[in-house]
């Protein structure tokens, strides 16, 4: 029998291959991808749904702890799910830029399935060693596709990221190293079990290690600064997935990593919680005093990780096993929030750079009345993101907030009040800017078929947003059980195969 | 033979990073290229240093002992593929952003 959980890697390899050979075939391409995206999409978040037990797929008949495996529980099938979404409506975008030359290449199809093969990945193995060969089939698909498109600016932003992945990669093996010396083991349920027995030095010497890898990945604090020179000069549509998930992949690996390593909690997430709101502190500065759209939101990504991270932090320092599940599952529903809306935010700002030929706040204007409907579809996402009630955001905030005073921890309630406050200034400053005021500069003229394809894929995504505004509970229950997932890491279950 | 590896690991190291301080390109990737080195010898450490006695179990027998970590080796091979491929890569982003002098853009 075929493991659900093959599909998720054979799915984004055949979609992969046949863009490929659809070269000249633009609409093709599109279709091929959409199902592929779609199709990945109602199959996770059926197994999310119906799925009481993990499953697991273990290559080569071995046991499950020695074998290779892939782990499909409640966070990784919720994750799964969440990015096809973003490449399903990112993957319309990038057909709007094509069909208007935007965007060279002929391969972004291509690329952006194999980037989810590479995200996928990395979201279902259950195996150190593998994390990274998946960190890399991620890195190089994005690396191409930030090159591909031959600007100068973002053939600049791939130097810096290049260079910092490569060095975020070698910390990384040589965490590798270390905690493969030390525990002759590299598959997550093994080494949750010889952490424990593990002296303290060596344990923080390996978490310390990789969490400068995954913070570099994640734009944390002080290991941010490759973000703002790369996001912003990306095309619109790629920056879009780009900014929702790229960095969501190492926070992931943080939070999956740490209840590996420290599963009773432990006083070494003091660190995580001072990176996390520095970041969170610094990131939503640096967006105020920005006059780009992209730069803004850029820097809004660093803030946001920051809350994010803080997240996983208040859930590791809690003793109190209700109050831990409590946390991570507002953690996790803050990441699927910030997947949503940041991806809309990046695309909105794509149809409106390619609409002015210009991203600077000063020379937009007057949109409300040219394109209500699309300035409304980018209003959601932007009050979502500045945590107005009832949307998202604002259900994100208070859940870690929450969690922070359950656990009273003052330092972080007061840094993400203040980050909140500067977020809603500076998306104020873009809508007052952009949407309100007078036009200044004409317009370019623009095809029904396009307002079309942007309202379609902006739409998508506003809908889920809107899902979780006024139905948030629904999801905080799929939290809940992901939550409970990363502390009961259990490989012993049996699943299929 | 675990020292000799020791100072290998951290003359080698040293000398990449300097390398990839540099503003010349060349320099640079050489940099990265000797930074895959490093870590690969690095790993190497990690099984066991034991030599000459392959991972293969005699016959006649049904365990095998004192030899080096064959797993450790498999994750080599695939960290040097990968290195081979990430530098390759840059190695043509380099050029392409090389100026004249041999500065990065």
């Amino acid at each position: 029998m075929i493991s659900f959980i093959s599909c998720f890697l054979i799915l984004p390899l055949i979609a992969a291959s046949l863009c490929y050979a659809l070269e000249r075939h633009l609409l093709k391409q599109l279709g091929v991808s959409l199902i592929s995206f779609f199709t990945q999409f109602s199959l996770a978040l059926y197994l999310l749904i119906n799925q009481d037990h993990p499953l697991i797929l273990s290559f080569g008949g071995w046991p499950a702890d020695l074998a290779i495996s892939f782990y499909l529980d409640p966070l990784a099938a919720l994750l799964v799910a969440v990015s096809s979404l973003v490449f399903f409506s990112g993957s319309l975008f990038v057909f709007a830029e094509k069909t208007k030359n935007a965007l060279k290449g002929r391969h972004t199809f291509t690329l952006l399935s194999m980037l989810q093969l590479g995200m996928n990945g990395a979201f279902l193995t259950a195996d150190l060693f593998n994390l990274f060969v998946f960190f890399e089939v991620l890195l190089i698909s994005a690396l191409v596709l930030i090159v591909s498109e031959s600007r100068e600016a973002s053939r600049r932003g791939a130097l810096v990221y290049l260079s910092m992945n490569f060095l975020a990669s070698a910390i990384f093996l040589f965490a590798i190293g270390f905690i493969y010396q030390q525990t002759g083991a590299l598959s997550f349920e093994l080494l949750r079990e010889k952490f424990e027995s593990m002296e303290r030095h060596w344990k923080l010497l390996c978490a310390g290690l990789l969490l400068c890898s995954f913070a570099t990945k994640a734009g944390l604090f002080p290991l941010y600064f490759w973000l703002p020179r790369t996001y912003p000069f990306l095309s619109g549509a790629v920056g879009g997935i780009f900014g929702g998930l790229l960095t969501k992949v190492g926070l992931y690996a943080i939070l999956r990593l740490s209840f590996v390593i420290f599963p009773n909690g432990d006083k070494a997430f003091d660190w995580l919680l001072i990176i996390s709101v520095l970041s969170m502190i610094l990131g939503v500065f640096a967006a105020f005093s920005q006059k780009e759209i992209r730069s803004i939101l850029s820097f809004h990504i660093i803030s946001q990780v920051g809350y994010i991270g803080g997240g996983i932090a208040l859930a590791g320092l809690s003793t109190d096993p209700q109050i831990r599940s409590l946390a991570l599952a507002a953690t996790i529903f803050y990441f699927i929030h910030h997947i949503l809306v940041k991806s809309n935010l990046f695309f909105g700002a794509s149809w409106m750079s390619s609409l002015f030929k210009s991203s600077d706040v000063a020379e937009i204007g007057g949109l409300m009345h040219k394109l209500p409907l699309l300035s409304f579809l980018f209003a959601v996402p932007a009050m979502s993101l500045a945590g107005i009630p009832p949307f998202s955001g604002f259900w994100a905030k208070l859940g870690v907030i929450q969690a922070a005073f359950f656990i009273e921890n003052w330092l972080y309630i007061v840094a993400a009040l203040l980050a909140g406050l500067f977020t809603f200034l500076s998306m104020l400053k873009i809508w007052q800017a952009c949407f309100m005021g007078e036009e200044i500069k004409p317009m370019r003229p623009i095809s029904k078929k396009w307002e079309r394809l942007w309202c379609f894929g902006a739409g998508f995504l506003v809908f889920f947003t809107l899902i979780l505004s006024l139905y948030p509970f629904g999801l905080y229950q799929f939290c809940l059980k992901a939550a409970e997932s990363i502390i009961h890491w259990n490989l012993s279950v049996k699943g299929a195969l | 033979m675990i020292e000799v590896f020791a100072v290998s690991v951290g003359v080698l190291g040293a000398a990449s990073f300097f390398l990839i301080t540099s503003k010349n390109v060349f320099r640079a990737l050489l940099g990265f290229i000797l930074l895959g080195q490093v870590v690969n010898l690095f790993l190497f450490t990690r099984g066991q240093l034991i030599e000459a006695k392959p991972a293969l179990i005699p016959d006649q027998e049904s365990t095998i002992s004192a030899v080096s970590d064959p797993l450790i080796q498999a994750l080599i091979l695939t960290a040097i593929v990968i290195s081979f491929a990430m530098v390759s890569f840059a190695a043509a982003l380099f050029l392409k952003n090389q100026k004249p002098s041999g500065e990065l853009n």
